[in-house]
């Protein structure tokens, strides 16, 4: 696996062989010239021929630093040994040498340069191959991820089943018993009764719609491809367009407004972004009794705009908060109605407003009541 | 005495065709109805219905194509109904000669409402240009197109000419929704491409002169994802 991997890396097809022979090559020589003359300068100047063995070295520690494989850096060391005989031991410019002590000179400074050419070499690559190993850990790691998540999604899938198979099942028995009291025994029932029945399969067929709604949209999310056609969008249009539609399940709630005098524009998907609201002032209705004042408050906060929905009910238990926005999460209900919500409603919501790229939240305020606040990106 | 309105009903699900023909015939007009796109062609020029109620999704035909074959040949409004979040297929329709749009699940009253207006806007049309209105009024709103002022109450609101211009034509329109597109052919005669952004400031400057609370508005309605909709009672 690990040595596949290196492979990989490392130049697999012959031209780009061949060209990182050629610059190997050529930093090899050019190192090695350009030690040279730096130590022809040296010793114009009058500096010791130690530190010209020293710069030999330095040179071989750079072409080992700077080329593939210990090849290069072993050519380095004994074309140093060699040039610094040509050049620099007594004769000048030939390889022969006078001085006794000349040879022990020539080997060590040949072994001390292969050392630190093979040393600095094999540094490299094992820092290379350390590189390679935390890639492949990544790689893994996100595979695990992908897999982990698609057993999530497996997961969700099967409670989406679940919640459609009785959460809908639940009011269609419901209409179908009451539509078939009527029809079967219509002209007995007195009117007060009928009325009752018909009541109830209006309440339920209302609760299916909103439910298939949001089930509609948490398929659409949960496919991956959330399509945010984004605009510029009026906040005070679309907080209107919100608010308007739900007027009709509010009548016992009072809903006040209050965005800033300045028009803001945003760059947002309108229509998921009234969602968003509508969803959020529908939790303030089911979980708040009768009477209770729900507030959308907008305002603008460094680069972000901040939408609040906030109510004065009962506020939200310390256990639920850190867990409304998932899905499948259900409150008690306020409502006599005994029915529960499908448990989508938040957790749409904070999809849409990720995929927007920003964040949701909900907290108690000081003062009673919930608020849930989110943030959009004031610029694009 | 057949001079009762006729309207047909093209809707493919049998439960929703029967109860909107239902509350039609109950405010007494006359309805036709079939669950079938080619047959609502047919109908058409063979019975010249004064209004269509038309789904967006039938099973033998796009709604869009239904309007597209009918338009040409009728003065008929027509009011197309679809769900929510297919808001592109509604400004689709729009744009191509529908009058209206209602979006599922709609109740019997905004059905009733719709049809109310669209039927309004027919008598306007055949009348001749001279007879047409000099004065719109709505609530406080008042608009005096002879003078070319708007008040509000008895104060007079002043607009650019560019907002008289939109208001005289959302008024013009009361009731019916206007796309982004219709809007601004009408205003600048020109719309190019997505550039709904300048009208939107417009609409908010408006708003700002006329509305107590532009968050709540009483006269210019938003459609999101559409256009909009200046009321009309």
């Amino acid at each position: 696996m690990e040595s596949s991997k290196t492979e990989h890396l490392s130049i697999n097809n012959d031209t780009n062989h061949f060209r990182a022979t050629i610059v190997n090559l050529a930093l090899t020589i050019g190192i090695m010239i350009f030690v040279t003359i730096l130590s022809l300068s040296f010793r114009y100047v009058g500096v010791a021929e130690s530190n010209i063995i020293i710069a030999y070295i330095l040179g071989v520690l750079l072409v080992a630093r700077y080329t593939d494989g210990y090849v290069y850096g072993i050519a380095a060391s004994v074309l140093g040994v060699l040039k610094f005989n040509f050049f620099f031991a007594e004769p000048y410019y030939t390889f022969e040498a006078y001085r006794p002590d000349y040879p022990i000179t020539f080997v060590i400074m040949l072994i001390s340069a292969i050392i630190t050419s093979t040393l600095t070499t094999k540094a490299k690559q094992e820092t290379k191959l350390q590189i390679v190993l935390a890639m492949e850990r990544e790689r893994l790691l996100e595979q695990q991820q992908e897999s982990q998540l698609e057993v999530e999604r497996e997961r969700l899938r099967g409670n989406l089943l679940r919640a459609i198979s009785h959460d809908l099942r639940t009011p269609l028995t419901g209409i179908l018993g009451a539509t078939a009291t009527i029809l079967d025994h219509g002209k007995v029932l007195d009117q007060g009764v009928q009325r009752n029945l018909l009541q109830g399969v209006y309440e339920d067929a209302s609760w299916l719609i909103h439910s298939v709604e949001n089930i509609l949209s948490i398929t659409r999310i949960d496919e991956g491809n959330i399509e945010l056609k984004k605009n510029m969008e009026a906040v005070e249009e679309v907080v209107a367009e919100a608010v308007s539609r739900m007027k009709k399940q509010s009548a016992g709630h009072t809903i006040k407004i209050n965005i800033p005098d300045e028009l803001i524009m945003l760059p947002m998907d309108g229509i998921l972004i009234t969602q968003v609201l509508v969803n959020l002032i529908d939790n303030a209705i089911k979980y708040t009794a009768d009477g209770s004042i729900i507030e959308i408050k907008t305002h603008i906060e460094g680069e972000n705009a901040v939408f609040e929905v906030s109510d004065n009910g009962r506020g939200i238990s310390e256990e639920a908060l850190p867990l409304i926005f998932n899905r499948f999460y259900t409150g008690a209900s306020l409502k006599d109605t005994g029915r529960r919500g499908t448990g989508l409603g938040l957790a749409i919501c904070r999809s849409i407003i990720t995929a927007h790229g920003g964040d949701i939240s909900a907290f108690n305020n000081p003062a009673g009541g919930a608020t849930f606040r989110f943030n959009l990106l004031a610029k694009e | 005495m057949d001079n009762k309105p006729l309207i047909l009903v093209v809707e493919d699900d049998k439960p929703i065709r029967n109860f909107i023909c239902i509350s039609l015939e109950a405010q007494g007009y006359r309805v036709m109805d079939t669950q079938y796109g080619k047959t609502a062609v047919t109908l058409v020029s063979s019975h010249n219905p004064d209004m269509i109620i038309l789904d967006l999704g039938l099973p033998d035909m796009d709604g869009s194509g239904v309007i597209a074959r009918i338009r040409p040949f009728t003065k008929a409004a027509i009011i197309v109904v679809s769900a929510r979040g297919l808001e592109r297929e509604k400004v689709e329709a729009l744009d191509s000669g529908a009058d209206d749009y209602l979006t599922k699940p709609f109740s019997v009253e905004e059905l009733l409402a719709r049809i109310r207006v669209a039927f309004r806007h027919l008598q306007y049309a055949g009348q001749p240009q001279n007879e047409l209105l000099t004065l719109f009024k709505i609530d406080c709103l008042t608009i005096d197109l002879e003078k070319r002022r708007v008040f509000l109450s008895d104060e007079e609101i002043h607009l650019t000419p560019i907002e008289y211009k939109l208001m005289t034509l959302m008024a013009k329109y009361a009731g019916k929704v206007l796309t982004h597109k219709f809007i601004l052919e009408e205003i600048w005669g020109t719309f190019s491409g997505n550039d709904t952004q300048s009208l939107r400031v417009f609409m908010a400057n408006i708003r700002r002169k006329i509305e107590k609370d532009p968050a709540q508005p009483r006269y210019i309605l938003t459609e999101v994802g559409v256009g909009y909709r200046f009321v009309d009672e």
